[in-house]
């Protein structure tokens, strides 16, 4: 065996080694698509009419939580609040190392972090249970 | 054989490149143990959706049409009409459905490692657009269809757009290209979907590599991991 076979002790190699592990990664994505693909095929569905007002509306299932907030919360409420979360959202390692100055604790942000996660995940639930 | 050194001392002579260095720079890296668990490598399975999803896209904007009239036709006739042309779309469904999931995972490792603190920050800004321009790319996705439950998402989604403050205005007739959804509506969410989101989404990934790259992979540091990483480098012994 040649030295360039010989992994290092630190770590493993990124070529060929993990580039091997992302391509079957891929590989498998592509086979759980073909398959989701085949059982699940999409429709091509009622043709627009701008007319007609469908009884339910309903956006993409990752839109969920948001249309949730909108739906219970006044307009106001509604709109700029998703814009701060978001804003939290892009800036939260900003966020964090000033609740830890703040506040001293590093376990702080993560248990806000979670709020926030267990907040979203109720909301999308509760949009995707029909009533 | 000497015509292969012929070429090669060409080759050098025009692209007065050290390609081993850049390989070396590019392939190189000596990765962490732990980035063998499957939680570290979600990381790299967006960006293989994200080419899936190119791929998929560029096939079908060979025959969609985005004009209200022929739009949903065009649609059809790719799911009806096109050889395997049920099978790419499908495709390029599950993969925009999958490429949310992977990157909401992705977020959700990297916020349960603490991998986001100091020096990573841009790491993170840079990996939150990136999230933020998949949710885009699926809403634009999802409105070219033309259907009844698309049409009335888009209203709704523009609608939104609309009452922000202080941009609402703009944004709204930016997005419409008009007052409400027409012609131009298509047209731009089109271009938003198969040319904007997805150069700014290429862009964004590069720039993500490169600071990754940069400060090199995080540590991790929870005890239990510790421990099943130490199986896993024994097990290369």
């Amino acid at each position: 065996m040649s030295d360039n076979n010989k992994q290092p002790e630190e770590g493993y190699r990124f070529f060929p080694d993990h580039v091997l592990t992302e391509i079957n990664i891929g590989l498998f994505l592509f086979y759980l698509c073909c398959i989701l693909a085949i059982v699940l095929p999409v429709e091509v569905g009622q043709k627009a009419n701008p007319l007609v007002t469908p009884e339910h509306i309903k956006p993409e299932w990752y839109f969920y939580p948001m249309y949730k907030w909108i739906k219970m919360t006044p307009e106001v409420v509604g709109l700029f609040f998703p814009m701060f979360v978001i804003g939290i959202f892009i800036f939260w390692p900003l966020v964090d190392s000033l609740i830890i100055k703040l506040t001293g604790s590093k376990v702080l942000p993560t248990i806000i972090g979670v709020i926030g996660m267990v907040i979203v995940t109720t909301l999308m639930i509760m949009e995707a249970v029909p009533h | 054989m000497e015509d292969v050194k012929k070429t090669e001392g060409w080759i050098d002579e025009s692209l007065p490149v050290d390609w081993g260095k850049i390989k070396e720079e590019a392939v190189g890296e000596i990765l962490p143990h732990h980035m063998k668990l499957w939680w570290y490598c979600l990381g790299g399975v967006p960006a293989i959706m994200f080419l899936m999803l190119i791929i998929s896209g560029i096939m079908m904007a060979f025959y969609y049409v985005p004009y209200p009239n022929e739009a949903y036709e065009s649609v059809a006739r790719i799911t009806n009409d096109i050889p395997f042309g049920w099978w790419l779309r499908s495709i390029h469904r599950w993969c925009a459905e999958l490429m949310v999931v992977t990157v909401s995972l992705h977020a959700i490792r990297v916020f349960a490692t603490g991998a986001y603190r100091h020096p990573r920050e841009f790491c993170w800004i840079t990996g939150a657009i990136l999230l933020l321009l998949t949710l885009g790319a699926g809403f634009t996705g999802y409105s070219l269809c033309y259907t009844q439950t698309s049409y009335w998402a888009m209203t709704i989604g523009t609608g939104i757009a609309g009452k922000t403050p202080i941009i609402g205005d703009f944004l709204s007739r930016f997005m419409l290209g008009g007052d409400s959804i027409g012609e131009a509506t298509l047209n731009r969410f089109f271009i938003l979907h198969a040319a904007i989101i997805p150069s700014i989404i290429f862009l964004m990934i590069f720039v993500h590599i490169i600071l990754i790259r940069i400060h090199g992979v995080a540590e991790h540091f929870v005890g239990m991991q510790r421990e099943i990483i130490k199986g896993l480098s024994r097990g290369d012994e």
